[in-house]
């Protein structure tokens, strides 16, 4: 399943990842766009719609403080007893 | 007992950055001390430019004095849309004069910077992971000490594109990543090598790339402390062993 998460901080355009569309249906998948986009994460997670009962992979971009939102989301889920990670992705030229 | 200012709350996105005031008084010996962002956005909207940006600074100031601060962490995102103009030099400058003064109210962050200037004389640059490739890491932010840099020139704040900001340029060489969690349990230190410095869109205005080693890009892939770290000139890592 793959969750996308982009918040109103960031107005330039963001490339959507990539994936492997198998490895995405096998897996919990959050692609954390933009910075600012955390408080969209807890919201997944209080409707649901996102549990800390399996791992959560983060994808970072390249841009828009993707990275750092993905970092501040991971910090979150260890607290919580979840786990997961961030994987990044580069879209071709 | 040391007091360090947290003018407005911390930021909403910083959802791992929360601390326990008496936790840290209590075994840091820091008197943490709410301060209304109100008493800055009552400036009303200010000069877009430079002047702008010192009248910031000069109300901060003031508050320093007011409330007897050691360091300050500014929610700095509630400036643009009430005063028209960001926090980034007047952190900048509060950092080259000895005063650790953090971005966005994160208040870990800005105790890491105070940990920083107390065991190595030098302010920090506080800074967002940004990209994460082979052996490197890009880190960025739009505010740093104008004293770590070798050039600057002003420009906007990345995600408003208003107001001052800055994007400067680092000498190459030895440097220390490191990070206070806010539970104050964590404290990661490691010391990595800045080997270039960039400018592209998109991105906060200071941009620096660090070549990291596997345990370096092994902890940010898997268990970071929330978002901002905190780089420092040489290599101290020794220092920072709990």
């Amino acid at each position: 399943m793959l969750h996308i998460l982009a918040s109103s901080l960031h107005q330039e355009p963001i490339q959507l990842p990539q994936l492997d569309e198998q490895w995405v249906k096998d897996h919990q998948v959050v692609a954390v766009m933009t910075g600012g986009s955390e408080q969209l994460f807890l919201q997944k997670v209080h409707e649901g719609a996102i549990t800390l009962d399996e791992p959560i992979y983060l994808i970072a971009g390249q841009q828009s403080n993707s990275l750092a939102a993905c970092c501040e989301i991971l910090s979150w889920i260890n607290i919580n007893n979840g786990h997961g990670e961030i994987r990044s992705y580069r879209n071709a030229e | 007992m040391e007091r360090l200012g947290v003018i407005g709350m911390p930021s909403d996105w910083l959802i791992a950055s929360h601390v326990d005031y008496h936790n840290v008084e209590t075994n840091l010996g820091i008197q943490l001390v709410d301060i209304p962002i109100e008493r800055v956005t009552s400036l009303g909207e200010v000069d877009p430019g430079i002047d702008g940006a010192n009248a910031i600074y000069d109300r901060l100031k003031e508050l320093i004095a007011e409330y007897e601060l050691s360091g300050v962490t500014l929610r700095c995102f509630d400036l643009l849309s009430t005063v028209k103009n960001t926090g980034c030099i007047a952190l900048s400058r509060l950092n080259d004069e000895g005063i650790p003064a953090a971005c966005e109210g994160d208040i870990p962050t800005l105790l890491t910077m105070m940990l920083c200037q107390r065991l190595t004389g030098c302010p920090g640059f506080q800074c967002n992971p940004a990209r994460i490739e082979d052996g490197r890491m890009l880190f960025a932010h739009c505010t740093l000490p104008l004293s770590m840099t070798t050039c600057h020139s002003l420009t906007t704040h990345f995600e408003s594109g208003i107001g001052v900001a800055i994007h400067g340029e680092l000498p190459e060489g030895d440097y220390t990543l490191v990070k206070l969690s806010g539970d104050l349990k964590r404290l990661f230190a490691a010391n990595v090598q800045l080997v270039s410095n960039q400018y592209e869109p998109n991105l906060c205005r200071t941009q620096v790339w660090l070549e990291i080693d596997d345990k370096v890009s092994h902890y940010f892939q898997t268990n970071p402390i929330a978002n901002h770290h905190v780089l420092i000139p040489g290599h101290h890592e020794d220092k920072f062993a709990l």
